[in-house]
């Protein structure tokens, strides 16, 4: 089993709607290998076009190029399902991303590659938000077994994630495999889907 | 005493009948009747079923094509933009190696996946279609639940034939009203992100019904289910009608004699029955309707093309204001300009959103014995080869070419800028496509979405330019 604890320096991009093209463009994603993805993560809002860094931009200062937790706006991930944003993300070394809503085809990608996304009420995130701006270096502590997310002691906030996906982070489990299991099942379902609808194979 | 069934949507029609077994928690194992598998978003998913020694469980149920990463050059071959020879070779290797059906890059079938879907006949009224790529809400525009995918799920697809999928709620969105002339399904699926926001679908299938869907086409409403997406939600459906089923019958994978009769006689049992509720309903309406043109970064920026960009400090709340700002920088617009003051650079009609032939046909009519404006790069890129020859058999290509329109071949282009085929830092461009992200059209470019009709009448001005107010 994985450890339910996350815990590391946290940084935050308070946007809404930040879409995976911007997480990693898409001439980024092609004829390259994991896990090189991360030198394209938020490409245009970190470099240059000459491939200079762009100073001022948050990944590219000291402490947060060991960011491993992510608090952003609504609906990050939203737009392409290039499973390469996740692929850049965790390249890169982040653990976690805690948003108000997320991209759905996103949100399973992550599963898929033990990235914790970690959906908050609105006032949750902007209180991480505010508190990340506050303290240079700010550390988060999160735990996939209880659901929360802790600044200090005293502040803790709760997050949404169901039973099968925290299975899946705890304990890496192997989705394909995990279906076969289902075979009979499937396998009866065709026979009688044969009888049933045998307009839907093509000839 | 009659046995009383529940009323059903169309969603839950098709859902339950897909269950291979409930899973606990609100999830469900889904079986899958079609996998539409592309060069990019295949690639690694074979590489995963491949080392794992596994086989495609249902080979006849898959089928592939190149759009994405090739070039669309007249006269392309398979080496004309270097960045795609590997992807065009592996899928060739991988189909063939899986003995898949694939419409080949050099085929009469090739085109955009979700534009031959339908095309083809592939996508049905009634079956589950999914795709490692987020556009594949298009095709539930005839009544199919399909919906996007990652690779990862590509995989379990190949692997399973089945997903295992958290149930959505269902959204549905009626559209009283009819369309004013000029106003089409684009500027309908842009006003409605505009007015519920990019996230409102998320974790909803949505049905989009009311009279003003039903008169419209089948490519319309193909046009209406590709943006689902951009609002968040990754199904989009219109139920099936006599229009489907017209524009259905005779495509290559379409059912045919006792086959049609009873796929027919099952479609004609998937409409939400009267009384069902959607979790969620919207009545939108559509009498009033202008013609729309985004002016940001994300699809709900989007206003009346007669309207003026707006002012992020109207808005109340903190995120959505940084949000615009940062558009509007990377726009390079200030706030209260006229859109029809706004010069472009260049127009792209294109795209699985709108490259069916009745966009091209729709854009044609504004062109007609006009010329593109100096120093606009004009492009036209049928969504499919089908497509493209239909066009060329009635004489498009060259009302286009006459104006001084590239007419290219089908693929993705420069919705995607995988290829050459894209803006230039800082270039402006009108796109008939569904993304106006950062750079989704080449690094640095800036794009607003609009209809076919609104990018020829811009086209032809240089200038974003309402196309009623040119009409002949
Ligand atoms: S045309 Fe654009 S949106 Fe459609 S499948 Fe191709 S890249 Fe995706």
């Amino acid at each position: 089993m994985n450890s339910p604890r996350i815990s590391g320096i946290a940084a935050t991009l308070p946007i809404p709607d930040i879409d995976t093209d911007t997480i990693i463009p898409i001439e980024y994603c092609i004829n390259r290998d994991r896990p090189n993805f991360d030198v394209a993560l938020f490409r245009s809002w970190r470099y240059l076009d000459d491939g200079d860094e762009r100073p001022e931009f948050l990944l590219n200062t000291d402490p947060y190029r060991n960011t491993k937790i992510l608090v952003a706006g609504a609906n990050f991930g939203c737009g392409s399902s290039r499973e390469m944003a996740v692929w850049a993300l965790v390249d890169f070394g982040i653990k976690c991303v805690i948003a108000p809503s997320f991209g759905e085809i996103f949100y399973d990608n992550c599963f898929q590659n033990g990235l914790l996304a970690a959906r908050v009420s609105r006032s949750a995130a902007t209180t991480l938000s505010q508190a990340i701006e506050q303290t240079i270096g700010l550390t988060l502590e999160v735990n996939v077994s209880e659901k929360t997310i802790c600044i200090s002691k005293s502040e803790i906030f709760q997050f949404e994630l169901d039973n099968l996906r925290s299975e899946m982070l705890l304990h890496d489990l192997d989705p394909v495999a995990a279906t076969l299991t289902q075979i009979d099942a499937i396998e009866g379902f065709e026979k009688r889907d044969r009888l049933r609808r045998p307009w839907v194979t093509p000839h | 005493m009659p046995v009383l069934t529940k009323p059903k949507l169309l969603f839950d029609k098709i859902w339950d009948s897909h269950c291979v077994t409930n899973l606990g928690g609100g999830y469900d194992l889904i079986y899958i009747d079609r996998h539409m598998l592309h060069e990019l978003g295949s690639d690694v998913a074979f590489e995963m079923l491949n080392q794992r020694g596994q086989e495609v469980r249902r080979s006849d149920l898959t089928f592939a094509t190149h759009d994405h990463v090739i070039s669309t050059a007249p006269g392309r071959k398979d080496t004309t933009w270097p960045d795609g020879i590997n992807y065009i070779k592996k899928l060739r290797e991988n189909t063939s190696r899986h003995s898949i059906q694939l419409f080949d890059l050099h085929g009469s079938q090739q085109g955009i996946v979700h534009v031959i879907a339908p095309e083809l006949g592939l996508a049905l009224p009634g079956t589950t279609l999914v795709c490692g790529d987020s556009h594949t809400c298009s095709v539930g525009a005839v009544g199919t639940l399909s919906w996007g995918i990652g690779t990862s799920d590509v995989a379990h697809v190949l692997a399973t034939q089945t997903l295992v999928q958290l149930r959505p709620s269902v959204m549905r969105i009626e559209c009283a009203g009819r369309l004013p002339a000029g106003v089409t399904a684009k500027d309908l699926i842009l006003a409605l992100i505009g007015k519920l926001g990019a996230d409102a679908g998320t974790g909803y299938a949505i049905e989009f019904c009311g009279e003003a869907i039903s008169s419209l086409s089948t490519e319309a409403r193909l046009t209406l289910c590709n943006l689902a997406i951009e609002m968040g939600s990754r199904i989009g459906q219109v139920a099936p009608d006599d229009t489907t089923y017209e524009g259905l019958s005779g495509r290559a994978f379409a059912p045919t004699g006792k086959d049609w009769e009873q796929a027919l006689a099952h479609w004609k049992s998937l409409p939400s029955d009267p009384g069902a509720h959607a979790n969620r309903e919207i009545t939108f309406y559509v009498d009033r309707l202008k013609p729309q043109i985004t002016w940001g970064t994300s699809p709900a920026h989007v206003v009346d093309i007669d309207g003026v960009v707006p002012n992020p400090d109207d808005v109340a709340d903190s995120l959505a204001r940084a949000g615009m700002q940062k558009a509007l920088s990377y726009m390079d617009l200030e706030p209260g300009t006229r859109l029809t003051d706004v010069a472009i650079d260049a127009v792209f009609i294109g795209s699985c959103t709108n490259s069916r032939i009745s966009d091209l046909r729709a854009a044609a009519d504004v062109i007609k014995g006009r010329k593109v404006a100096t120093g606009v790069r004009a492009v036209v890129v049928p969504g499919s080869t089908k497509t493209r020859k239909q066009a060329e058999a009635e004489g498009l290509n060259k009302v286009f070419t006459a104006a001084g329109f590239e007419w290219r071949q089908a693929g993705c282009s420069m919705c995607v800028a995988l290829n050459d085929d894209r803006l230039d830092p800082g270039q402006r461009c009108v796109s008939t496509s569904n993304r106006n992200f950062e750079g989704r059209q080449g690094v640095g470019g800036r794009t607003h979405l609009a209809s076919p009709a609104s990018a020829a009448a811009t086209a032809i001005r240089g200038y974003i330019t309402d196309h009623r107010s040119t009409a002949k």
